[in-house]
């Protein structure tokens, strides 16, 4: 595998903030790479300086083993971008739209035809190709915004957030799309700030916050990185300060607490962590109501590692 | 080029409207000017009493001179001419008194006659009396009798001259169809431009659709080319279109240099339209942003410069303002076509209005280029 992004020390700053700060990145060919991390985390000023659509301070920036710059039309040629907001001309229908997004990279306009109607077909918008903008659904208007982007069949597609204020049900469809190109052969960035897709689609993920790479690696290398293993939850009506230096003391356990009439149990790897809680209430002739084990999210990882939480909007 | 089309055309049915409310107004205002605008003035009849106790020959020709527009009535007892007058039944009463035509030769003769009169509007009759004195006069001092001149001054009265006050004093070229036409021209090309313009170059330059084309394999400067090709494209049409009316309805009004000097002035107002709008559709948002800025730009330029108002009857300040505006330069040149002597006399002046027409174009597309710049969308 070859690689297709590669980012050296890329520093970007406005004014007195530094939006990308001495940032490294490298991307290899096939991949889905995810970039996560909250909003203002710096994810669509690297994707602004990788498309070379803003200049940057530092740094260097090779696509395609070839500088990136404004001019170099043909890796241009090769890259598609799908952004968060929806850019599509409201005055063109759906078909008109898709070809003079593709015109911009395709001039034969037989090809360009051809290239058109299997974009169309892909997102599935074929019964809608003489509406306008303003007459499709939101979700039909993201499938559009992803048909703009993905009709010249480019190698590495960009998107930006493409799942920004969307029904779950074209969410679903969005994400195995992306998974589907993929699997014809693209190489993917995608950034979100929803740590669910990002598990769900990508096979690498880097965590961005303030500019920088915090963690980089497949879900399972970031969640391996944290000491969190398995976080338990116990619904208990009463609990002791006794008890809870008890829970601590069982094995694997590293953190405890009692808020609100849940215990929460923190367990850095092992096995059979629940059975060994569960063991103890009834020992202890604690009675309790539901229980609950998590394995470790992206979210657990991001909180570990800078101690604040993603945000996660309209979840 | 054909994009560029395809989102023009979205933009025609609300500036149609305007359109077509210019033409119909610019019909009505032309037909109007077309017909003579004049008000013919004549002294009205008076009811007129004249008690004359000299019975000479100067004021027997005065009583003759009176009565040509007047009527007149004799002798009458003073206390039914007072009840006339209280009733309105007489507008005035002269008195000549005895002695009066010897009054006259010794420059006397206001003295020797009296009026009563209720009534506020018999200063034109006042006039005309001492108007028939100074004809009288005239007529003694080159030596002729009293009866001679008498005769030679009622002789003279008998020809009626009428008297017509043209409306708006010197200016000639509202009578004239055309001049109509022009004058509207610089209300509707760039309110119809801002309109169909606008939407294009807004549309072009939305912030992510920009983004998206910027990543394209077309350079930015191409893109521009491809944008600025359309639009004037569209602008010509548009102005093409002006044209084609103003030679099947006005041709007759012009010379064929007039409507060429008339044609090129619109053309450079064109230019400056099209500047107006480009930078009007990258700073103004939404449909009706634009509608809004549309009429505001288009109606106040008119309002300012004289196109809706005749330019006399604005203050010295408004005056001041519209030299600042690019329509006032035009409006200029218009009127030029229907000066005295023609356009061809008056080219020196026409070209030198033009430059500063060109001038405000260049200044208002570095204005666009700069806000575009400002707001990266070049």
């Amino acid at each position: 595998m070859s690689t297709v992004v590669k980012i050296e020390n890329l520093v970007k700053r406005y004014a007195e903030l530094v939006a990308v700060d001495h940032m490294n990145l490298s991307i290899e060919e096939g991949e889905v790479f995810g970039l996560l991390g909250p909003n203002g985390s710096g994810k669509s000023t690297i994707i602004s300086c990788l498309l070379a659509l803003t200049h940057f301070d530092k740094g260097k920036i090779t696509v395609f083993g070839e500088p990136m710059r404004a001019d170099n039309y043909a890796v241009k040629g090769r890259i598609g971008i799908v952004l968060q907001n929806v850019a599509v001309f409201d005055e063109l229908t759906v078909q008109e739209n898709v070809d003079y997004f593709c015109s911009l990279y395709i001039k034969d306009k037989k090809r360009r035809r051809a290239l058109v109607e299997e974009a169309v077909a892909f997102v599935g918008l074929e019964d809608f190709v003489k509406f306008y903008p303003k007459k499709l659904s939101g979700g039909l208007l993201r499938r559009l915004n992803i048909a703009c982007g993905i009709a010249h069949k480019p190698e590495l597609i960009i998107f930006d957030e493409p799942t920004v204020a969307v029904d779950p049900q074209s969410r679903n469809k969005i994400l195995e799309g992306i998974q589907e190109l993929n699997r014809q052969g693209a190489t993917i960035i995608y950034t979100s700030h929803y740590m669910e897709e990002v598990e769900q689609i990508c096979s690498r993920i880097a965590i961005i916050d303030k500019g920088q790479t915090v963690a980089i690696g497949s879900k399972e290398e970031l969640k391996s990185m944290i000491q969190t293993g398995e976080t338990i939850r116990v619904e208990v009506p009463e609990f002791t300060e006794e008890m809870l230096t008890s829970l601590r003391r069982l094995p694997h356990v590293f953190f405890a607490e009692y808020k609100e009439g849940l215990a929460t149990v923190k367990c850095s790897g092992g096995r059979h962590n629940v059975l060994h809680v569960l063991e103890y209430l009834n020992n202890a002739g604690v009675s309790f109501d539901r229980v609950f084990a998590e394995q470790p999210t992206l979210n657990d990882v991001f909180l570990e590692i800078t101690g604040r939480e993603l945000r996660d909007e309209a979840r | 080029m054909r994009i560029v089309l395809k989102v023009a055309k979205k933009a025609l049915p609300p500036a149609f409207i305007y359109f077509a409310i210019f033409l119909v107004l610019l019909i009505v205002f032309s037909q109007n000017a077309g017909k003579e605008r004049e008000t013919v003035f004549r002294a009205s009849e008076m009811n007129l009493v004249i008690q004359d106790e000299d019975a000479g020959v100067l004021s027997g020709a005065l009583c003759e001179y009176l009565s040509r527009d007047n009527k007149v009535s004799g002798e009458m007892d003073e206390a039914l001419l007072s009840e006339m007058l209280f009733y309105g039944k007489t507008d005035y009463v002269l008195y000549i008194n005895d002695g009066f035509e010897e009054g006259f030769l010794a420059g006397d003769a206001q003295a020797l006659l009296e009026r009563q009169s209720i009534k506020a509007n018999v200063a034109f009759l006042d006039q005309k009396i001492e108007l028939f004195f100074r004809y009288v006069r005239a007529e003694l001092a080159m030596g002729k009798s009293m009866e001679e001149a008498c005769k030679t001054v009622l002789s003279l009265s008998e020809k009626q001259t009428e008297t017509a006050f043209r409306e708006g004093g010197e200016r000639s070229y509202e009578t004239v169809a055309g001049y109509y036409y022009f004058t509207y021209l610089s209300y509707i090309l760039p309110c119809v431009l801002i309109m169909i313009l606008g939407p294009i170059l807004h549309a072009f330059y939305k912030k992510d659709v920009k983004m998206r084309t910027d990543c394209g394999t077309v350079s930015v400067r191409r893109q521009n080319l491809r944008i600025i090709g359309g639009i004037s494209l569209v602008a010509l049409l548009f102005w093409g279109l002006l044209i084609l009316i103003g030679v099947l309805l006005y041709w007759k009004d012009f010379t064929v240099a007039s409507f060429c000097f008339g044609a090129g002035n619109s053309f450079l107002l064109l230019l400056v339209s099209v500047a107006i709008s480009s930078t009007v559709g990258i700073f103004v948002k939404g449909d009706d942003a634009l509608n809004g800025a549309s009429n505001l730009i288009s109606m106040g330029m008119a309002f300012l410069c004289g196109v809706f108002v005749p330019g006399e009857l604005l203050p010295d300040y408004v005056h001041k303002v519209a030299e600042f505006l690019p329509v006032s330069w035009y409006m200029k040149n218009v009127k030029l076509l229907f000066e005295e002597g023609g356009i061809v006399e008056n080219s020196d002046t026409f070209f030198k209005n033009g430059a500063v027409l060109l001038s405000f174009a260049a200044a208002l597309f570095f204005v666009a280029l700069a806000a575009a710049k400002k707001r990266k969308v070049v």
